[in-house]
């Protein structure tokens, strides 16, 4: 019978705390919901992620060789930890396109009978045996570049001129995220992978009877490195020696990296949202137990207990969190499909099924549980305390006596009274204030820390297109040429101006860490593609010495003057000692600059490039990428602004939705938090409210009083929480940053202001429903009422 | 010379239909200026709706009162809110101070909007509280804090002061002196004092007893000689 009243008085209470039972359980949800949707999106790049490795075999150790008979892959297979072993053959050509620039495209020879590094087939059919013609495509190039299935293409292999026909399309987990050789960032028209009969590709490669990739899964029983050492041994005189683990193959290493970023955010953002909301729930609980004491009291006279009453407070919590953590987990799961189809458009997953694993939910529900049940108990310690007769009479007048000291009394002191009534309010429960003050500082630092890092993007966008690299278009050759070809190149149609490069790719290697990439060598005084001081200043790689990016530098833990191993996996294998000459801040890609003569000499082909960067009247022209098509060492062309564009799409699509979810976050964080302050400071005085009415106050001067004590914690909160989120930013900065990318963080003025414009925006909104409910408030009524 | 308030059928109906309740019912009367008048009868009469008519705090539902020559029952929410704060002082049972402001404060709270006020000090002189003017409301009994009110409310020289059941949650003794404080104020000060009680020895100190009785004016006496508050027993 009991039980039921109290249910009926739950019920009712909640009904009339319901607007601010709602920004409460709004702050639990949007913490539910990041915790979802960062786990369900971490656990299902992460499943699918193993799962497609798992199910097409992608190897754990990669070998590359120049030449080595197929014989020795018996041996490779009698290493021992070698579970499955498969040599391949791959090769780089050309597409002949449709009139456009030529596109790269890797060769590889079709997956063997240990079927490592398999493909699956999106469409169409394999190869037939000994049609050596027939190919599978990589899909996303097919899309790109609206070649079907039975369409010919055109593809330049060793000067050869070859006419395939598409028989199939493919997917592989190795080209999850596939940049051209040589670029950083993915482009799906730009780079082609055409899987080939083993038979017909060794011909077309020259590589008859031999392969040179070794492919090669290990058993637990040894780990991988010691298996990779022995392999490095094994085919060394083959020009192997420069082999890898999964996780230094390029796009295993870009999804690795996006995981542990995504499980990073999913750690650190949900408790944020929980502690603001237990203190929210704290505060407001223990406003309606001061105003319920009477009720407390009889109800205690009455007969229960004090775990019964306190019981009743804790279910108010537990209903307002479990109802927040219900829409937080739907809001998670919608949020988390959106970005996944985000994910699935830039990493070439086959398929992404959002995970449903219950762990992210129950904790999700488990925590925001735990957090009402601390924000509840702490203001439930005086129900326990209270004897019946206290409870019952009526409190006497808080006590502002304290007030009268400190800095802040002098503060005070020039006020008029509602001026000393609002900062007397504010300093009388100093750990509630400033509970406000960090939770709405939080919500504004979240914001802007999540803005600039947006805005980073931007900058990088500029810095690397606007300084770092300034040429139009990069022509790449199939292998290394002569200096001279630079001539050539300027005087074609529309080009302004060349610049020679070379790139060599190489296994950088301090102690334990390597890294696969490569060295680039620039001309000396180059203008087109340069490093860069962090004051956008050029810095000329010297005579000897490497220039380092700072991704780079801090990945192999190298400073200035440190000396550097690299090992030649390309052409010449040589091993190289070079010293760090500097570091550069290059925001996208994580390169090593050379000068170019001191970087061909070291490798032994002086003066032999590999591409050459150029400056153009506007878009290169189709005259000009006819010329370029024509010449026959030419592998691709890289236009710039194709990359600028596909790279700003990501930017605005991906980061377009990020922005919008944390902006409402920072919304729903800022509005719960005032609407909720302001509510109570509002249910707490009504009655001191409308005592100024009767004085004589108008509405406005008395809505003022309540208005002023919310405005000036927002005021502190402001320039805090500014602070706070510029060094946030500046922590996420340094978190998110990988090899793909640097994000640097300007000081953005504009990130700022949306960041404080949506908190004054939470204020001023909360501050108008005050306003309605206080027009509301009958004088009369409220100075019966004794609270 | 001009009442200080005129009624015409004054009524207030609280609620409609069956579940009405007529708190006023008609009441037809005049209050003189510069007297003490109290407002005598049992609980649930109807005195503090119309002390709340008069005092700006709330509306009637027909019939018309006077202030002087303003017509309250006409005035917008805008302009009550100004005749609260220019002309009429409030002293309720439960004093109702802000306690986040010192005595002193509370008083200025009030003299900060007025017009022509006295000092808050001065104020609190007149109801014996000048030892007290720093004290908040936590650290003074409630006698006291009902001085406070008084002074509050008679600060901004007020032509008319209010007071429902002042005496109310006080002991006699103490009672006794608020009494006289408002008392004085009538008299040194010529301030119209109405005071709502349930006390009927109260009515002792009055020039004039307004009997209410089920929210009808049943009865007005004009008392021919007037007891000393301190006189007054109950
Ligand atoms: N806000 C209200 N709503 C409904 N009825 C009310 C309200 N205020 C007063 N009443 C009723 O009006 C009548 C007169 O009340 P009141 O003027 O307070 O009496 P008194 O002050 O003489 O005790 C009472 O019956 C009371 O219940
Ligand atoms: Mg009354």
């Amino acid at each position: 019978m009991a039980l039921t009243v109290l249910h009926r008085k739950l019920a009712r209470d909640l009904w009339r705390i319901r607007a601010q039972a709602l920004a409460i359980a709004s702050v639990v949800a949007v913490g539910v919901m990041v915790q979802v949707m960062m786990s369900g999106l971490s656990d299902t790049l992460t499943d699918t992620r193993d799962a497609y490795f798992e199910r097409h075999r992608l190897a754990q150790i990669f070998e590359p060789v120049t030449r080595a008979p197929n014989a020795m892959m018996e041996k490779v297979s009698a290493l021992p930890g070698v579970l499955a072993a498969e040599g391949r053959v791959s090769g780089y050509g050309r597409v002949e396109g449709d009139g456009g620039e030529p596109v790269r495209a890797q060769i590889l020879s079709l997956p063997g009978p240990a079927g490592l590094n398999g493909i699956l087939m999106k469409a169409g059919r394999m190869p037939v045996a000994g049609r050596s013609d027939e190919v599978v495509l990589l899909d996303s190039f097919a899309t790109a570049r609206g070649v079907a299935l039975g369409d010919h293409i055109g593809v330049t292999v060793e000067g050869r001129h070859l006419r395939l026909r598409v028989v199939g399309l493919a997917r592989a987990p190795e080209f999850l995220f596939m940049p051209a050789p040589g670029e950083f960032f993915p482009l799906d028209g730009r780079f082609a992978v055409i899987w080939m009969e083993r038979k017909a590709a060794a011909a077309v490669l020259d590589l008859e009877g031999a392969f040179n990739e070794a492919l090669v899964l290990t058993t637990r029983a040894r780990p991988s490195e010691a298996v990779l050492a022995d392999l490095d041994r094994l085919l060394g005189p083959y020009g192997g020696g420069a082999g890898f683990l999964q996780d230094q193959q390029t796009s295993a290493r870009f999804i690795n990296e996006e995981l542990t970023q995504l499980k990073r955010s999913s750690l650190f953002l949900p408790p944020i949202f929980l502690a603001v909301a237990a203190f929210l729930l704290n505060v407001t609980i223990t406003r309606i137990v001061q105003a319920e004491r009477r009720e407390i009291g009889l109800m205690k006279a009455f007969g229960h207990g004090g775990t019964e009453i306190g019981g009743h407070y804790l279910e108010l919590a537990f209903l307002i969190a479990l109802a927040g953590a219900a829409l937080g987990c739907l809001l998670g799961l919608m949020a988390g499909r959106a970005l996944t189809g985000v994910y699935m458009e830039f990493y070439k997953f086959p398929y992404l099924v959002f995970s449903l694993r219950p762990g992210p939910f129950a904790s999700g529900i488990a925590f925001s549980l735990i957090a009402a049940a601390l924000g509840a108990a702490i203001a439930l310690r005086t129900v326990f305390r209270l004897t019946p007769a206290e409870a019952m009479s009526p409190p006497a007048p808080p006590d502002f006596t304290h007030g009268r000291t400190g800095i802040l009394s002098l503060m005070a002191r020039p006020l008029d009274q509602p001026g000393r009534m609002i900062l007397r309010q504010i300093t009388r429960q100093p750990i509630r204030s400033l509970g406000t003050i960090a939770g709405v500082s939080a919500g504004l630092a979240l914001n802007m820390a999540m803005l600039m890092i947006y805005a980073g993007f931007d900058h990088t966008m500029a810095v690397t297109f606007g300084f770092a690299d300034r040429s139009d278009a990069v022509v790449a050759f199939t292998r290394p040429v002569s200096r001279d070809v630079v001539h050539e190149i300027a005087h074609l149609p529309g080009v302004l101006s060349a610049e020679p490069q070379r790139s060599v790719p190489v296994l950088f290697r301090n102690g334990l860490i390597t890294h696969r990439g490569e060295l680039t060598g620039l001309p000396e005084g180059a203008t087109l593609s340069r490093a860069l001081t962090p004051d956008l200043d050029p810095i000329t790689p010297p005579a000897r010495g490497v220039v380092l990016s700072r991704g780079l530098a801090e990945r192999l833990g190298l400073q200035p003057g440190d000396p550097i191993s690299a090992k030649v996996t390309g052409g010449r294998r040589r091993d190289l000692t070079l010293p760090v000459a500097a570091i550069s801040d290059t925001l996208l890609g994580a390169p090593a600059y050379m000068r170019l003569d001191a970087l061909t000499r070291v490798i032994g082909e002086p003066d032999r490039i590999t591409s050459v960067a150029i400056r153009t009247t506007g878009k290169p022209s189709a005259a000009l990428l006819h010329a370029l098509r024509e010449r026959p060492g030419v592998a691709g062309v890289s236009i710039k602004s194709d990359t600028f564009e596909a790279f700003k799409k990501i930017a605005d699509e991906g980061a377009g939705q990020m922005r919008f979810i944390f902006g409402a976050i920072a919304f729903v964080l800022s509005f719960g938090i005032v609407y909720n302050a302001a509510r109570n400071a509002f249910a707490e005085r009504t009655h001191e409210l409308a005592s100024l009415r009767v004085l004589g106050f108008t509405r406005g001067e008395v809505a003022l009083v309540l208005a002023g004590e919310i405005a000036v914690m927002v005021a502190i909160a402001l320039p805090l929480g500014t602070w706070l989120g510029w060094s946030l930013a500046k922590l996420i900065a340094i978190a998110f940053s990988n090899e793909l990318y640097r994000i640097s963080v300007p000081f953005d003025l504009p990130s700022i202001a949306v960041a404080v414009l949506v908190v004054i925006g939470a204020m001023l909104a909360s501050i108008l429903m005050l306003r309605r409910a206080l027009d509301r408030v009958n004088m009369v009524a409220a100075l019966k009422a004794r609270d | 010379m001009q009442p200080a308030y005129r009624t015409e059928v004054l009524s207030k109906t609280y609620g409609e239909g069956p579940a009405a309740v007529h708190a006023l019912r008609e009441v037809t009367l005049e209050i003189p200026r510069g007297e003490v008048v109290v407002l005598l009868g049992p609980s649930g009469s109807g005195k503090s709706t119309f002390l709340n008519i008069l005092g700006g705090l709330d509306r009637a539902s027909a019939g018309r009162a006077w202030f002087g020559e303003t017509c309250l029952t006409d005035l917008s929410d805008r302009a009550l809110t100004q005749y609260r704060r220019s002309h009429v002082g409030f002293v309720f049972q439960f004093y109702n101070l802000m306690p986040s402001l010192t005595a002193r404060e509370n008083v200025e709270l009030v003299t900060e909007i007025a017009r022509d006020p006295m000092d808050a000090g001065e104020a609190l002189g007149l109801v014996g509280l000048e030892g007290r003017l720093d004290h908040f409301p936590a650290q003074m009994s409630g006698g006291e804090q009902q001085r406070v009110a008084i002074a509050r409310a008679v600060a901004k020289r007020p032509e008319v002061l209010f007071c429902d059941e002042p005496t109310g949650a006080l002991d006699s003794t103490t009672g006794r002196r608020v009494l006289q404080v408002l008392d004085d104020v009538n008299r040194e000060l010529g301030t119209t004092v109405l005071i709502v009680t349930h006390a009927a020895a109260t009515a002792a100190m009055a020039h004039r007893v307004l009997h209410f009785t089920d929210g009808q004016l049943r009865e007005t006496i004009t008392n021919e000689t007037r007891a000393a508050p301190a006189d007054i027993e109950w």
